[in-house]
Order: structure tokens, then sequence, then C-alpha cells
């Protein structure tokens, strides 16, 4: 398994734990436990930096068809990241016009409801373009 | 000049002529008029000229029969889409983080910011994705029709 499918998959298990976690202590006990919990999706950018490692050490795991399975991925990613940030934007405006305001802690949950999409798309899409699983010869 | 490169030029243009207009019309409606500032800012609705770039693939058409697009474009094209994503993000997260430090958890926001948040990240993308495109190529044409 190559450093970009290692990517994706600790990318894939930090988010479906922290969402899971965060979801299950907010039905059992109050939001105020649950939420919080959320702020574990900041192990993402570990993981960028754990899976980084061994190109920086001179061995070269990076070349032109793992560079378009990157590209590929991150249009993937912002074609689906777009509808969901003008939707959940503009579904609240058509929701509240009347009301006048929303509260300020709704941009902070589309903030990161955009950043978990985009990287869960990028993810599933690497991992679709290489393969889930481990094949021989991959480093 | 190349196909991409008289896009990147239309756009430009045209979004600079809508911020433009938008900030005459606020300034007008505020200081002229003597609106309040709330209602003075739907002069941003010229902001909606934006909307002129969708016509870019019409009025400038694919040539048949001929090469559009090669390597370096295809590069040039990519610099630019990650150059403008770069910054997007960077003021998107700025958008959502300021106003929530700012208020605090239990502040209230005008709805409108919403979609202004939406309008300004288009505008942002398109606006940088232009000027590296340019920036790339050259501003002038060079002979080039490719």
């Amino acid at each position: 398994m190559n450093s970009a499918q290692k990517f994706a998959w600790s990318n894939l298990i930090i988010i479906g734990i922290t969402l899971t976690l965060s979801g299950t202590i907010t039905l059992l006990f109050a939001p105020q436990h649950g939420i919080p919990l959320i702020g574990l999706l900041g192990l993402v950018g570990i993981s960028s930096a754990v899976f980084r490692k061994r190109r920086r050490r001179g061995g070269i795991n990076f070349d032109e068809r793992d560079r378009l399975i990157y590209e590929r991925s991150l249009t993937a990613a912002h074609l689906v990241f777009w509808p969901f940030f003008v939707a959940a934007c503009m579904l609240p405006w058509l929701v509240f016009r009347s009301s006048g305001s929303v509260p300020v802690y709704m941009l902070p949950m589309i903030l990161g409801g955009g950043g978990v999409i985009a990287i869960v798309v990028q993810s599933l899409a690497i991992l679709l373009q290489y393969g889930w699983r481990d094949k021989d010869g991959d480093k | 000049m190349n196909r991409a490169q008289k896009i990147a030029r239309f756009s430009l243009i045209v979004v600079l002529i809508a911020l433009t207009l938008s900030a005459i019309a606020v300034c007008a409606l505020y200081f002229v008029v003597g609106l309040p500032i709330r209602r003075a800012l739907g002069g941003f609705a010229f902001i909606s000229v934006v909307g002129l770039c969708g016509l870019s693939p019409v009025l400038f058409r694919k040539e048949k029969g001929q090469v559009e697009f090669d390597e370096r474009d295809l590069l040039i094209h990519k610099k630019a889409s990650l150059a403008a994503y770069s910054i997007f993000w960077l003021l998107f997260v700025a958008a959502c983080m300021v106003p929530f430090f700012i208020l605090g958890p239990k502040g209230t926001i005008s709805v409108k910011y919403l979609p202004a948040m939406v309008f300004g990240g288009m505008v942002t993308v398109m606006l940088v994705q232009s000027i590296v495109t340019l920036e790339e190529y050259g501003w002038r044409g060079k002979g080039e029709k490719s």
C-alpha cells in the first residue's frame, strides 16, 4: 500500500471514528459533550505529515501516475464541495430570510462540513483509483 | 492570443466591471441617496454581471480540426486552478471563523452574509484563475493561435 492510500485510509478512519463518537455521545448524553469531540478531526492534519515523511528522505514514491491520481481526486473533491457550499449558504438564506439573522455558529458548521466532505471525497477518489487494498509492488 | 487567454481576459474584465459597478452603486446609495448602510448594500446586486462569464464558451468557440489544448495549456490551467482554490480556502476559513470569534458562539449574523460568501467565493476563484492564467501566458498576444 503506497503513502497516498495510507493517507486516504487514515483520513477515512479518523473522520469515521470522530463522527461516530461525537454522534453517539450527543445522542446518549448531551450536545455539549458530543460536539467538542469534532475537534478530533484535527488529527487529519497529522496523517498528511506522517505519510509524506518518506518522500523527504529521498525515496521516489510519487511519479506521474500518482500526480494524476492526486489531481483527479482534488477535482472530484471540489466537484462535490461546490454544490454543498452553495446549498449550505443558500438554503438557510431561503429559510431564514424573513427573520433576517442566523446563529453565528452556523459558519464554522458550514466550514467543517465542507472540509469533511472534501476530504472524504478526495480519500474515496484516491482509493477508487489505486484500489482499496495492497497490491504487489506498491510501497 | 489563444482561447484560454481570451477567456481569462474576458472573465477578468467582467469581474472587474461587476465589482466596480457594485462599489459605485453602494457608494451612490449611501452617500448620494442617503440610504442606511444595510439598504445601500443592495447595490451589490450588480455583482450578478459576473453571470456574463457563462457566455465565454459561446463567445470563444473551439475551432474544428485544430489542437486547442496541449500539455503546456493543461499545466497552466492546473496551476491557475491550484492558485485560485488555495486563496479561496484561506478566505473561506477567514470568512467563517472571524465573525465567530468576534461575535462569540451565542451571536447572530445577518442571513445576507451567507449568499455574500457564495458570490465572494465565486468571484475570488474566477479573478485569481484569470490573473494566474494571464500571468503564465502573458497579458498580451505573442502571435500564437493554438
